[in-house]
């Protein structure tokens, strides 16, 4: 049986209808069930989970507050400090370093408001890659098809919940790592303002790109995580909408039939009038892959010095190359960043949320190298990224809802917001969620 | 001026010694079409020119 989704939890809980060790006992047994076909799970803490849902149960018998996450079972990707626990970050690199003495922040802001830390989940190694096919800890299989990829680099974040394990899952979004495995599995994905939310005890891939995100099953679950994280309270409802905008050119470009209609149908339930162009979108995603390699491969420079056989075969060529990359590139990046956040800034002058894909298709086969997309051949692997690593530089507030057409594979969409919007965006993700729940309605996942 | 894989076997050869990064020889083949792969999809940014009097980095905030 699927674990609820976390408000429904939060209102069982607190109402004395269920306690939280049952519903850590439903989400290991849902973990038992479909982790052998699924495998998004690194280290399963079974005992520490059931010791702190008993916690959570005493404070209710005592009359105490359980927090707004009462008894919400979670996990979180593989490169948070969890205390007591090496953080592996998906390599063997860091392997035989120590146990982590504190939890990264965002895990203790998490258990501070009553959920409940169930594991650790897979991912790319160092958060480097689309895929989650990693050869140390193995590939997190897509639980809406076990042929193909759950996404990356959060892949065992998107799986987790789109598997029914856990109803959320902490994951982190350098380029689109939170936003892919939410789009391939049909998932809610949600990243912050840059620097909204702490990376304390994150692995870092790219800092300066790096933000803590999280994936659950619906808007509201997402929802319930900002206001937990960010401690900004609930606007009252009843504001304006947001005007939304969809862009077009090379957003609409490079993208299959199912991904364009995810689109329309999206633009189609928000009633949207206005097409914007973003400028510059090729350049803009040049800019976060130089920063991008340059970062990440200087963070790991003394590893890749001298114990480079101890990396994924598959990252460590991206490691190796982005150390030999140009400083100039890096700089030119920056440079770039710097003027496009004020030439994007102006598309805001006309939308409050812009509409974008989330992915040019929808989960590839493992092993899938090409796709055709009208009528031309396209490396796999590159072309994941192509609508989230433009905007990745700019931090800005995104949340990532699937739309694609009942029975088809799941894919999603982008409405990113400006800086600190990020509730406008999730009113209106839950607008969209809505109207197309209206459409259609998922006995899974509630949105199709 | 079209690059080849050898001009990427040159770049990692003269580069990797230089930064120091010893770099294997199974590993030659992946990381020069690494670098390829790298070289275009950051050409785009390359090729564009950040017009005159556009903010300088401050280094936050991105």
């Amino acid at each position: 049986m699927p674990v609820a989704g976390s408000a429904a939890i939060v209102r069982a809980v607190q109402a004395g209808e269920t306690t939280a060790v049952e519903v850590v006992d439903v989400a290991l047994a849902r973990i038992d069930e479909r982790e052998g076909a699924v495998r998004a799970f690194t280290n399963l803490l079974a005992d520490r989970a059931r010791t702190r849902a008993a916690r959570i149960d005493d404070r209710i018998r005592s009359g105490g507050d359980p927090g707004p996450l009462a008894g919400v079972p979670f996990a979180v990707k593989d490169l948070f400090d969890i205390e007591g626990v090496v953080t592996l970050a998906g390599s063997r690199v860091l392997a035989t370093s120590p146990p982590a003495t504190r939890s990264a922040e965002a895990v203790r802001r998490l258990e501070a408001a009553g959920a409940v830390l169930l594991g650790a989940l897979n991912m790319e190694e160092f958060a480097y890659g689309f895929l989650t096919d990693n050869a140390h800890h193995g590939r997190t299989y897509n639980p809406l098809d076990g042929a193909r990829t759950a996404g990356g680099s959060s892949g065992g974040s998107g799986a987790a919940v789109a598997a029914g394990m856990v109803p959320l899952t902490l994951g982190s979004d350098t380029n689109g790592s939170i936003r892919i495995p939410a789009s391939f599995c049909g998932v809610v994905g949600m990243k912050p303002t840059f620097g909204r939310v702490s990376t304390a005890g994150m692995v870092p891939l790219a800092p300066s790109q790096d933000h803590v995100g999280w994936i659950g099953r619906t808007v509201e679950d997402v929802a319930l995580v900002w206001e937990v994280l960010s401690g900004a309270p609930r606007p009252r409802q009843g504001r304006r909408p947001a005007r939304v905008a969809v862009a077009d050119d090379y957003f609409a470009q490079v993208l299959t039939e199912e991904a364009r209609a995810t689109v329309d149908r999206a633009a189609r339930a928000l009633d949207v009038r206005d097409i914007v162009r973003v400028p510059a979108p090729a350049a803009a995603r040049g800019a976060a892959y130089a920063v991008t390699s340059s970062e990440a491969s200087s963070l790991r420079m003394d590893d890749l010095r001298t114990r480079a056989n101890e990396f994924d075969p598959a990252t460590r060529d991206r490691f190796l190359a982005g150390a030999l990359l140009p400083a100039d590139w890096y700089i030119r990046a920056k440079r770039f960043v710097a003027w496009w956040r004020g030439a994007f800034d102006r598309l805001f002058e006309r939308a409050d949320v812009l509409l974008l894909p989330a992915a040019p298709f929808a989960a590839p086969l493992f092993g899938q190298e090409w796709i055709e997309i009208d009528g031309v051949e396209h490396p796999v692997r590159p072309t994941i990224g192509r609508f989230t690593q433009p905007i990745s530089p700019l931090g800005l507030p995104i949340v990532c809802v699937p739309a694609a057409l009942p029975g088809r594979l799941p894919i999603g969409v982008q409405l990113v917001g400006r800086p600190d919007s990020e509730w406008l965006v999730l009113e209106t993700a839950g607008r969209l969620a809505a109207a197309l729940a209206r459409e259609s309605v998922s006995p899974e996942h509630g949105i199709s | 001026m079209a690059l080849t894989r050898a001009d990427w076997f040159n770049w990692l050869d003269a580069m990797a010694p230089v930064v120091p990064l010893p770099i294997a020889p199974e590993y030659r083949e992946g990381v020069a079409a690494q670098l390829e792969l790298n070289k275009r999809l950051i050409a785009p940014l390359l090729e564009f020119e950040v017009p005159a009097g556009a903010p300088e980095d401050t280094g936050s905030g991105s």
